[in-house]
């Protein structure tokens, strides 16, 4: 892979891709998540169903990485 | 009855149960609360008051309960300490008057003690008062009870001219030491010397603790000194006789405890109970094999005058779960208590666990040197701990997955190569990546799968074939439709591309059919699902990566000779001592996640009431 400007904006691009969906999830993540340890603060049983609510968000940071991946492909392929 | 443990009844699920359905008259409740207490084999169904009452107390239930609070309350006050005892059989006139022979006995000694503190509080103001007017070197008789003359002592802020107090009276004197102030004047101007006190900051000292007293402070203070230590004596001699009470009414005050609160369980069981004009209903819930047992005590205990009915438990009864896993299985039913246990007709996932959370543990810490660390790690903390076994042996399991998969990535502390042989492997972390991203979106596609699997198996017990098959089995007829489609498209088979979109159509029709429009709003999520699996890749890679890091650091320390070398040894294992923490914890809670959120949600419901029969201990 020869490193010249092009090579770099497609890293630039893969980053992004994964960096903005991450922190999305994050924030998703965030909110749902304090509100799962208020709710078991007061009923502990609401673990399991809490915990799947709270990694909801998952799939866009997946969607996020399989984007990177096929863009860093674009690298190796050009 | 032989019964085989692998029958298809019994495997991959909580213990059978039986339902109970007794009646018995009031005559024979006793009876019939004894018998089953001492069984401890009974999950009672508490009865929801409809038609039928629920049952009262036996008399005793009352005095019971108000004695049991009461020895744990002096438990509790005593600070008696836990002890062995032996479980006596007692009476309950006797206890009480025990009990309250001992209540009587703290009683006195806490009311000394109450006594003495306020004693030492006198003495410590005198002690207070005599420390501020020393520096006048009066007797404290001079400082009052004058008939002519009016005393002020107290503390002043600006020093007083004599000739101030003269000009308003000559029949005065005036002793200052310090900021102490001691005046004495006839009778007649006190208004105005206390106007020029207070211009002067004066604060009057108060007198009263000397009442009656006589002699030069310093007398008085070695005898208060003296007064003061008697008392503190006397307070702690108090104390330690509350601890000795402690320790010697310990054996007897928690053997009476737990023989009351074992009475008191019996004595209030009826409130379970169903109840009608002249007779009672049981209702509860027995392992399989205990029945026969249970049937036969019962009807000894009350001599064949009761109605006793042994039945399945319906569809829609809740029946309590007892889990029933092999040996090597059953530590994995502690992450069943974190989450949720299954209901009484579904799968009992911890053998699952059992086989996969090693399995992705090991390959997320997958280092032959961190999984020996580990493990003897847990083993010392599971001799340390014995309360937490259950959990120690899930990473005891686990560190052994991790040395096996240290072997299969050839990593030994992050090295990959000892002495400059490089350690035989079947997959290098740090070079085959894409390799690895492939195994562990294959382990995400089996465990997913097998999770769909054990789905189809349980909507099958309940729902029928056509609903499962809907329901469970479309999944795996979406992801054929993809992959075929997906293959065909880039042209690695060579099949028509139709093939997979009718499959992936059917495929979305079945979904429909058995779980309508949620369940293809999930399509996007079961692939979400399989990628989550990466994770094994990607944590894993962390941890390798720091490793090497790690490595390179304390190579870097050593290679300057003498000194440095020490350091390098000092980064090396703090440095991986990091990394194992940061392992087991990574390692530890991708896994559960992995275990709850993907796989859980194909199959699992959960739900079920822990089995807790009456009369258990413990």
């Amino acid at each position: 892979m020869a490193a010249d400007i092009g090579t770099g904006l497609i890293a630039i691009g893969a980053g992004l891709a994964i960096s903005a969906t991450a922190i999305a999830a994050a924030i998703a993540e965030k909110a749902i998540g304090s509100a799962t340890v208020g709710a078991m603060a007061e009923k502990e049983e609401l673990f399991g169903k809490g915990l799947i609510l709270t990694v909801i968000p998952e799939t866009i940071v997946i969607f996020g990485l399989v984007i990177a991946y096929l863009i860093i492909q674009m690298a190796t392929v050009q | 009855m032989h019964s085989k443990r692998l029958s298809r009844d019994k495997m991959l699920k909580a213990k059978r149960m039986q339902k109970l359905t007794l009646v018995c008259s009031q005559a024979r409740l006793a009876d019939v609360v004894r018998t089953l207490h001492s069984l401890g084999a009974v999950h009672i169904r508490k009865h929801k008051k409809d038609e039928l009452d629920i049952g009262e107390p036996f008399p005793e239930a009352e005095q019971t309960s108000s004695l049991l609070n009461r020895t744990e309350s002096l438990i509790a006050q005593l600070a008696a300490p836990r002890k062995d005892y032996q479980k006596l059989r007692r009476n309950l006139a006797e206890d009480e008057a025990e009990v309250a022979r001992i209540e009587q006995a703290h009683q006195d000694k806490q009311q000394k003690i109450s006594l003495l503190e306020a004693e030492r509080a006198e003495i410590r103001k005198l002690r207070d008062v005599l420390e501020r007017i020393a520096p006048l070197g009066l007797h404290v008789e001079q400082l009052s009870g004058y008939g002519s003359l009016a005393v002020f002592v107290g503390t002043l802020k600006k020093e007083l001219a004599s000739q101030k107090v003269h000009a308003i009276t000559k029949d005065s004197a005036l002793m200052q030491k310090e900021n102490i102030l001691a005046l004495f004047m006839r009778k007649g101007k006190e208004e105005q010397i206390a106007k020029l006190l207070q211009s002067h900051g004066f604060q009057q000292i108060d007198l009263s603790a000397l009442a009656g007293k006589k002699g030069s402070p310093s007398e008085l203070q070695r005898s208060a000194a003296q007064q003061l230590e008697d008392v503190e004596k006397r307070m702690a001699l108090a104390r330690k006789y509350i601890t000795f009470m402690g320790e010697k009414h310990a054996k007897f005050l928690l053997s009476l405890r737990e023989h009351l609160a074992e009475a008191l369980e019996k004595a209030e069981a009826p409130l379970q109970f169903a109840k009608s004009d002249f007779a009672y209903l049981v209702t509860g819930f027995a392992p399989k094999e205990k029945i026969s047992l249970i049937r036969e005590q019962l009807e000894k205990a009350t001599r064949n005058s009761i109605h006793l009915m042994i039945s399945e438990p319906g569809k829609h009864d809740n029946v309590p779960i007892e889990l029933d896993n092999p040996r090597g299985a059953k530590p994995f039913e502690f992450f069943l208590d974190l989450y949720a246990l299954p209901r009484y007709q579904e799968i009992d996932p911890s053998l699952f666990m059992a086989l996969t959370f090693p399995l992705f543990f090991g390959i997320i810490l997958g280092d032959f040197g961190y999984g020996a660390v580990c493990l003897l790690l847990f083993l010392w903390l599971r001799s340390r701990f014995p309360k937490a076994k259950a959990l120690m042996n899930i990473f005891i399991y686990s560190s052994l997955g991790s040395i096996v998969f240290g072997f299969a990535f050839g990593e030994f502390f992050g090295y990959e190569e000892l002495f400059g042989y490089a350690i035989p492997r079947l997959l290098s972390r740090v070079n085959q990546i894409d390799l690895l991203m492939g195994f562990a979106v294959a382990v995400g596609v089996v465990h997913v799968n097998w999770g769909v699997l054990a789905g189809f198996a349980n909507e099958l017990r309940s729902h029928g074939f056509v609903h499962a098959a809907n329901a469970k089995l479309s999944w795996i007829v979406l992801e054929a439709g993809v992959a075929l489609l997906a293959l065909s498209l880039t042209g690695i088979l060579s099949l028509h591309w139709g093939l997979g979109a009718a499959l992936l159509a059917l495929a979305v029709i079945m979904l429909y059919k058995g779980e309508g429009i949620p369940g293809l709003v999930e399509i996007p999520g079961i692939f979400s699902n399989i990628l989550s699996y990466l994770r094994l890749m990607a944590v894993g890679m962390a941890s390798v990566m720091l490793a090497v890091v790690v490595n390179q650091f304390a190579g870097e320390f050593a290679a300057g000779g003498g000194a440095m070398i020490a350091a390098g040894v000092l980064v090396f294992v703090i440095g991986h001592t990091i990394n194992i923490a940061l392992g087991i914890l990574g390692g530890g809670l991708h896994s559960l996640r992995l275990e709850y959120v993907e796989f859980f949600t194909k199959f699992y419901k959960g739900g079920g009431e822990r089995f807790k029969p009456f009369g258990a201990k413990g």
